[in-house]
């Protein structure tokens, strides 16, 4: 490894609006590789809806469950930028190259995807202890799960539990924002990949900051619609991070995957 | 309750209060170290300023999201 693989790449500075800009061409790759797009979709909603299932069984481990399902999203989404380069490349984008971008699946894809599952998992069991330990009332359904957690616990268990997600949320959004698609892209060692992001996030904070807002709305919706909204939410936003990742990072001189 | 087994004059739900509370708290403090760190070693001048932005966000979201729960459950 030499002293220029720990640097992390040049980033561009961009308008605070982009972010906009970006959803716009997510949702023209939506329409464009709409067959394989949507599948991706689908594939996060039945996920969300299994997480469902199980989480109203063992309440405890809602709060938890879903926030780490959503770390998970930036690997989930890993076919989505694969799509998005295809057509970049003006190819036309077939399922067949998302799975050929799971099945390449580069060491460093593997090893990321691994610290968030281990990421997600802490977070429910940190979650699990909160509620355990301070919800007393009986909670059999979503309703009682709402009123005794987040409404009525001690003052202070929510918010501290917003404050804690927050935090952790800040961080793994900063080192996902655009390493993914770099790391299919790019012949780049994971670490370098990650401070890249970081890096284009801290030269952008309002820009990022909006874009992080975007995702966290669509999310929101996504659940309030019991999940059927993940089918849409997950192709636009997958094909907008690759076009995130081409207007933040200067990939000059890194050789290319392929 | 006269009966009830304290350690050090402390009950078992207070140590775990405790406990529970001190774990978050550890958890916050690994997190802003990580953050510290991440932007030392990325050199990205603002990412402390994200951060800020990001925490206010979502604890404004999480606010709301309560205010919203509470009305629709009527409390």
């Amino acid at each position: 490894m030499t002293p220029d693989d720990r640097e992390p790449l040049p980033v561009r500075t961009i308008g605070f609006t982009r972010p906009l800009t970006w959803l716009a061409q997510g949702w023209r790759d939506f329409g464009r590789a709409f067959g394989p797009s949507l599948l991706h979709g689908f594939i996060v909603m039945l996920g969300g809806l299994a997480i469902l299932t199980v989480a109203l069984h063992a309440w405890p481990i809602l709060p938890g469950a879903f926030s780490g399902f959503v770390l998970m999203g930036p690997i989930l989404a890993t076919g989505l930028y694969e799509l998005s380069r295809r057509l970049a490349l003006r190819e036309h984008p077939r399922l067949a190259h998302a799975i050929g971008a799971w099945r390449r699946g580069t060491r460093s894809l593997v090893w990321l995807g691994l610290w968030l599952a281990i990421a997600a998992t802490l977070w429910v069991a940190l979650s699990v202890v909160l509620v355990w330990n301070f919800v007393d009332a009986p909670v059999a359904s979503l309703d009682d799960f709402l009123r005794h957690f987040v409404v009525m616990s001690r003052w202070w268990v929510f918010p501290l539990w917003v404050l804690a997600g927050a935090l952790g949320a800040a961080v793994v959004f900063a080192a996902t924002a655009v390493s993914v698609p770099l790391l299919l892209d790019r012949r780049i060692p994971l670490r370098r990949a990650i401070l890249t992001s970081v890096r284009a996030v801290g030269e952008n904070p309002g820009a990022m900051a909006l874009w992080a807002a975007l995702i966290m709305a669509a999310i929101a919706l996504s659940l309030l619609t019991m999940m059927a909204g993940f089918a849409f939410a997950v192709p636009v936003i997958g094909h907008a991070t690759w076009h995130a990742y081409r207007d933040l990072v200067d990939t000059d001189g890194v050789p290319p995957r392929q | 309750m006269g009966a009830e087994h304290t350690i050090l004059g402390f009950t078992e739900a207070q140590i775990a209060e405790f406990g529970v509370t001190f774990g978050v708290g550890a958890f916050i403090a690994y997190m802003l170290f990580i953050i510290w760190n991440l932007a030392r070693q990325s050199r990205a001048g603002r990412f402390g300023t994200f951060v800020l932005f990001f925490v206010l966000s979502f604890g404004m979201i999480g606010f709301v999201a309560k205010t919203i729960i509470a009305k629709l459950l009527g409390i």
